[in-house]
């Protein structure tokens, strides 16, 4: 279900007049990029499905209060989805419960195929967690949440070529991490020059 | 606002971005329950807030029109039309604002739950008429449960059934100790046990956990007044047993009986018994001249050991037979 900017300011109005249904449709458009965002800043689903709720019902708390003043409804609400994560973190210790979220990758893939997948997502978990919460929030309100830089800038309150140094460091992070080979076309000149070099 | 997501055509970032996706894929995307559980609980505060929304407007325009019927008169005061024009305004306030009320106390609205605590202060304070008041409450309750969930209205069967659970375990507290309005909460409970679980089948989703909770609080009811009733009859063939007056029906013959001698179940298919509605609660059928449990009449009148059956003579005979003289 995708709707155009449009649509969705026109489901937010009736939403804002009291209409359960618009808000519904609103759920259903945004709730999966905003559980990924949460989730990527939470180790346990659980915490994420109530982060998750908890900002949907902030939004229907603070929804006769939003004005599209060039913002529109998705970067508000990413900015209540973040404002929740900063919450929680702040008042809770987590613990990371490995169990649980190890047994979320299952697949229809073999025993040794599924090793190997588990071992991949693991790799990307744990290079994810090594970055900063900035570089993170850039990731995952860009990869996860689907955000362009400009609102990925406005859901992190800071300038859109912030956005985008933070990415960019974490792009690289992320694949020293991994072990992915920076591609050719990305290298300096320098480093072309000098193919024999590794 | 997907249109300008991360270049996805950027061949550098494909390992990259399979990866990630993979990732969240994996670990970041809600299973269907859960995606079913978080919507039917933001739903449920949306429908909450929907009525709230609804509530306020009518009263905000009940509200203006009022000013604006108060601040009439001083502009009528030298125009004859203005004071008919305004008592029309007034009358039509006053249906509005009575059209406000009652929608706002019906099942899943603002006032409902008001509307269920004024009701419960109105209760008498008789046990029997309490209990009856009690069912007609309960019998309420379920009916505007029925026809919410009829209507397709999740919000307003969950406030109904919600309200029937709080109020039948407040029924059955309060008729524990007395038999004849046990016996009535009882087969009332039992009767709607069976169209909750009839309905529990088609309720909208957000209400399921309403029937749920109706089904246990009744089964609770059930069983606690089962086992009062159970310890009531173990008091009472003892005391029958102390005072010889143990009748041939057992622990069974304990339970309140109608004065008819049939069983309370029996009160209410009884047409030659008291009116209609004494009759569906059971009430009706009470022996108010009866002493309590057991006890015997003063008088030896109706002393009759449950069952119709005559009692047995006392096993011990304090003073043998005199002869009779001629």
């Amino acid at each position: 279900m995708t709707f155009d900017d449009a649509a969705i300011e026109r489901l937010v109005g009736e939403a804002q007049a009291g209409d359960a249904w618009a808000f519904g449709r609103l759920f259903d458009h945004f709730h999966l990029p905003v559980y990924r965002f949460v989730a990527s800043r939470v180790r346990r689903p659980s915490d994420a499905e109530d982060l998750t709720q908890l900002v949907f019902v902030k939004a229907l708390e603070a929804l006769p209060r939003y004005e599209s003043r060039g913002i529109p409804f998705g970067g508000w609400l990413f900015r209540l989805a973040r404002n929740a994560v900063i919450d929680f973190a702040r008042t809770s210790h987590e613990h990371a419960d490995l169990a649980q979220s190890v047994d979320r990758a299952g697949t229809d893939a073999g025993p040794d195929e599924l090793a190997v997948t588990r071992q991949e997502i693991d790799a990307v978990g744990a290079a994810l967690w090594s970055l900063t919460d900035d570089q993170r929030d850039a990731i995952a309100l860009r990869f996860f949440a689907g955000l362009s830089a400009r609102e990925a800038a406005e859901v992190m309150g800071k300038q859109e070529g912030t956005v985008r140094g933070l990415q960019f460091r974490a792009i690289a992070a992320l694949r020293r991490q991994l072990g992915i080979e920076e591609p050719e076309a990305s290298r300096t000149p320098r480093q072309l020059e000098r193919p024999g070099v590794s | 606002m997907f249109q300008d997501a991360m270049d996805l055509t950027d061949t550098r970032l494909f390992e990259l971005r399979t990866r990630l996706e993979a990732y969240a894929e994996a670990r970041l995307s809600p299973s269907l329950e859960t995606s079913t559980r978080m919507r039917a609980y933001v739903m449920n505060v949306a429908h909450r807030r929907a009525s709230l929304v609804a509530a306020d407007t009518t009263f905000d325009g009940a509200g203006a029109s009022i000013a604006a019927a108060s601040a009439e008169p001083s502009r009528a005061a030298g125009n004859g039309r203005r004071p008919a024009a305004a008592a029309l305004l007034a009358a039509c306030l006053a249906v509005a604002m009575l059209a406000g009320t009652v929608s706002a106390t019906r099942a899943g609205g603002p006032l409902y739950a008001t509307r269920i605590w004024i009701e419960m202060a109105n209760l008498p304070a008789d046990v029997v008429a309490r209990t009856e008041a009690e069912i007609n409450r309960l019998a309420a309750r379920l009916e505007e449960a029925q026809q919410a969930s009829t209507a397709g209205d999740g919000p307003a069967t969950q406030a109904a059934l919600a309200a029937y659970s709080t109020i039948v375990i407040e029924a059955g507290q309060e008729s524990i100790g007395d038999p004849t309005a046990s016996a009535a909460i009882e087969m009332t409970v039992s009767r709607h046990v069976v169209v909750l679980t009839l309905m529990a089948g088609s309720v909208p989703p957000t209400a399921r956990a309403g029937i749920e909770q109706a089904l246990s609080s009744s089964t609770k009811v059930l069983d606690e007044l089962d086992g009062a009733d159970k310890h009531d009859s173990r008091d009472r063939v003892v005391d029958a047993e102390v005072s010889g007056e143990t009748g041939p029906g057992g622990t069974d013959s304990a339970r309140p009986r109608p004065a008819n001698g049939n069983s309370p179940g029996a009160a209410v298919e009884d047409k030659s018994g008291p009116g209609k509605d004494a009759r569906e609660t059971g009430l009706g059928a009470r022996d108010h001249d009866a002493p309590p449990p057991g006890q015997l009449r003063p008088d030896g009148a109706g002393n009759k050991a449950p069952g119709d059956q005559p009692a047995k003579k006392p096993i011990r005979d304090p003073k043998p037979a005199r002869p009779v003289k001629p």
